[in-house]
């Protein structure tokens, strides 16, 4: 039960990224991370903060993505790209 | 085509030369010491060893005729003010001469200097800024007191066309491009991101959570939109 939440909450975040609403994605991958913590709520995470321009936010979600993956290289792209923005 | 001058070729002075030629302008780079000129031999357009203070050697090099000199002696403040006294005798028509600090500078601007640049003061500030202010991503300066910023949108005008949030009746800037992460499906089925750059934008185009503005204005003006 709870992993089907969890897909649903991951699944309507991916909806809302896909449609530009970052905020709503931020706020639906909240609940999601309170079920589960994996790769991919951390790493949608990084990609709704990105789009808001939260950029330290991004950076730490997309951290926290590595945890899982650490050889993941689109979210290590992601990271130092916003590294280097940040300087 | 406008031609430069460069007295002095330490780190700055050589790497002011080298910007200048790579913009295709011609430039005239001056030093005393051998070593310095042969690093900008075949670079800039003539490389001179010669003494700035003697006059009549910068007159016969022909720097009189020169659209703007710029001195970038580093080593010694005496001598950075009396070659911008002898620019300045030869009526070289614009001087910038770089300063070492504000005594230094008030008296090139007081000998008749009609620019002073402060390299390692700007550089240090604009450092400083950039980290106390992670608001602003980038400063181009056109003046001291205008340029173009690039700072995230204020919340305050989310969801507004440019044209409702009157920026420049009200804060009198000119928003030139407004940058934003457009999202999109990879092949993988990921959400992705990629840059959406809108250059001039209309007042009909709408202003979204997450945009970056870019701005050009008075920094003063810049500070007020962004609430600094």
């Amino acid at each position: 039960m709870r992993k089907e939440r969890f897909s649903e909450l991951l699944e309507t975040a991916e909806f809302y990224i896909l449609s530009g609403n970052f905020r709503a994605a931020v706020k639906v991958l909240k609940d999601a991370e309170k079920i589960q913590r994996d790769f991919r709520v951390y790493y949608n995470l990084g990609i709704a903060y990105e789009g808001l321009a939260q950029k330290e936010d991004a950076v730490d979600a997309f951290q926290a993505a590595l945890e899982f993956d650490p050889e993941n290289e689109k979210a290590k792209e992601h990271l130092r790209r916003l590294i280097e923005e940040k300087l | 085509m406008k031609q430069f001058g460069v007295i002095g070729l330490g780190r700055f002075g050589r790497s002011v030369a080298n910007a200048l030629v790579e913009r295709g302008f011609e430039v005239l780079a001056i030093d005393r010491d051998e070593r310095c000129v042969k690093d900008l031999e075949g670079k800039a357009t003539v490389s001179l060893v010669l003494n700035a203070l003697d006059e009549k050697a910068l007159r016969d090099a022909g720097v009189a005729d020169l659209d703007c000199v710029i001195v970038a002696i580093g080593d010694s403040i005496e001598d950075s003010i009396m070659v911008t006294m002898v620019l300045k005798s030869l009526g070289v028509k614009y001087i910038v001469a770089k300063a070492q600090d504000d005594l230094h500078g008030k008296i090139l601007a007081r000998i008749g200097a009609d620019r002073v640049i402060y390299p390692e003061r700007d550089m240090g500030i604009r450092l400083a800024e950039s980290l106390a202010a992670p608001k602003i991503f980038d400063v181009i300066e056109l003046s001291t007191t205008h340029g173009i910023v690039e700072t995230p949108l204020p919340k305050r005008f989310v969801g507004k066309t440019l044209g409702e949030a009157k920026l420049r009746e009200k804060y009198h800037v000119s928003v030139i491009a407004i940058k934003r992460k457009a999202p999109y499906m990879t092949k993988e089925g990921t959400p992705e991101l990629k840059e959406e750059v809108i250059i001039a934008p209309g007042a009909d185009d709408e202003l979204i959570e997450g945009d970056v503005l870019v701005i050009l204005g008075a920094y003063t003006d810049i500070d007020k939109l962004t609430g600094k």
